[in-house]
């Protein structure tokens, strides 16, 4: 199907809070990779209540949740959206799957190993909170990128997901990504913030992956269960998830 | 299950297990050949009934490559039943080095129960232990009073909640006291196989001499330290009353 041994950039976006924009930015994200000609895998880290299926207006017929409970290859359940862009859907709905074992999670891992190679990124929309598969998806990345809005629950949940992934696993290298501000001012305001924060009380140094504005066009791309890359590539945030993934790129 | 041993001419063991290759399609079977290193020759083929469960065939297949060291066998307790110290500790070793890999956390339980010197008992512990566990955990008497339980993937809470369930199990089955020491061992602080058992040795002592049958303790000990604190937060919120202010 595709030329393997590739060594994939493994990016997980996580945010704390639900409900920040982590699933609808992620499709954009992989949308925009694969314009630029990059192999993508986009794995829908939210295993018990998928949503990057409904997003994209898929009909799933196989998910993760039988590479899980029947071995099956996930090479098999790979949905294709675009040239170059796929998707590994979850399953939705099954409690079971948002708490799988230590055993699970790392036959999962496994089986997602032996596939990444087929890519040259593979991002993973994570489920919300601080739950055991957001820290496992987070420390399997070698990039993690962290979603926030500038109010003050966001900040404080994104907050916590970075102390924990410092504490726990020695991560140190976060980008951090501001959606839904009202203008880039805003979003540098709320990055200076809690990247000061960051700096005063754990001793990281976030990156600034990007900001996205407030945009009726991503609402309507929601409804429309299209990226709106793809339904409004012109829109204001489209093109700054063009700029987050030029910069990505360089 | 069936397990071939090899023979000391790999040739001949690799023609066989091609044979069995062949007739292998015919039957539902799934055929694992075990080898010492990845791409090197078999030394043993594990045979899987092909309808089992994904998980029961893992199961069976780590089962499989952790007890296929000739040692193992060798190092058995005098019962013949269990595991022995020697063996264990290479458990232990092949565990930490687990955890270190895959980040995922294993504990480790010092058993000690009075009265375990008669034979009989000991079995009946030893099947009870055996009712409680998995069957990729490890069970091994280390001396005359003492089981050790190694529990793979069992974070802190899984690990005090299966202790207390074993520690009911075993004083089910005595009129005499059973104590026990828990060691976890989180994948951010890994210690050597021997501060390991010796954490949990400390804490068996501890559960002996003090009051109360579970004691326990963590490598590194700062699993709630990741708590937002207060002072944290007025910062975070500082920016957002500055603009209230303005």
């Amino acid at each position: 199907m595709m030329g393997k041994n590739r060594k994939p950039q493994i990016i997980c976006i996580s945010s704390g809070k639900g409900g920040v924009g982590k699933t609808s930015f992620t499709i954009n994200l992989a949308a925009a990779l694969s314009a630029k000609s990059r192999k993508v895998l986009l794995i829908d880290g939210d295993l018990g209540l998928a949503n990057v299926d409904v997003m994209l207006g898929l009909n799933v017929k196989h998910t993760l949740r039988e590479t899980v409970e029947e071995g099956r290859d996930p090479m098999e359940i790979l949905v294709e959206i675009m040239p170059g862009f796929f998707v590994l859907p979850a399953s939705s709905g099954v409690p079971e799957m948002a708490n799988l074992s230590y055993e699970e999670q790392a036959f999962l891992t496994d089986s997602l190993e032996h596939i990444v190679g087929n890519f040259d990124f593979v991002l993973v929309d994570t489920a919300a909170g601080v739950g055991e598969s957001v820290l496992w998806f987070n420390n399997w990345a070698g990039k993690n990128i962290t979603m926030l809005s500038p109010d003050p629950t966001a900040m404080t949940d994104a907050y916590a997901l970075i102390k924990i992934m410092k504490t726990r696993y020695n991560k140190k290298d976060f980008h951090l990504i501001i959606n839904n501000v009202k203008s880039k001012k805003e979003a540098r305001e709320v990055f200076t913030n809690i990247s000061t924060v960051l700096e005063n009380f754990l001793g990281v140094k976030p990156c600034y992956q990007g900001a996205i504005p407030q945009d009726s066009a991503v609402a309507m791309a929601v409804r429309k269960q299209k990226p709106f890359l793809v339904a409004q590539p012109k829109s204001r945030a489209s093109m700054a998830v063009m700029e987050i993934c030029n910069k990505i790129l360089s | 299950m069936v397990k071939v041993k090899s023979q000391q001419r790999a040739k001949k063991f690799s023609d066989f297990l091609h044979l069995i290759e062949e007739e292998a399609v015919h039957f539902p079977v799934e055929l694992i050949p075990l080898t010492e290193e990845p791409g090197s020759v078999p030394q043993a083929v594990l045979v899987l009934d092909s309808t089992l469960s994904a998980k029961r065939k893992r199961e069976l297949a780590r089962a499989v490559a952790t007890d296929r060291n000739p040692q193992h066998i060798a190092l058995l307790d005098r019962a013949g039943a269990l595991t022995g110290a020697e063996s264990f500790k290479d458990c232990v070793h092949a565990e930490l080095a687990r955890v270190k890999k895959s980040r995922l956390p294993c504990s480790l339980l010092l058993i000690r129960i009075d009265g375990i010197e008669d034979r009989s008992f000991l079995k009946k512990a030893a099947a009870t232990l055996k009712r409680e566990i998995e069957c990729d955990h490890h069970l091994a008497h280390l001396d005359h009073a003492t089981l050790a339980l190694l529990l793979s993937w069992l974070n802190r809470n899984r690990a005090l909640r299966q202790a207390g369930s074993i520690h009911q199990s075993l004083s089910a089955d005595t009129a005499g006291r059973v104590t026990i020491g828990l060691a976890v061992c989180m994948a951010r602080a890994v210690p050597s196989a021997e501060e390991f058992m010796e954490m949990a040795l400390h804490e068996l002592q501890k559960a002996e001499y003090e009051a109360g049958d579970i004691f326990y303790s963590f490598h590194n000990q700062d699993d709630d330290s990741c708590q937002v604190t207060a002072e944290e937060r007025a910062q975070l919120f500082s920016f957002l009353n500055q603009g209230k202010k303005e």
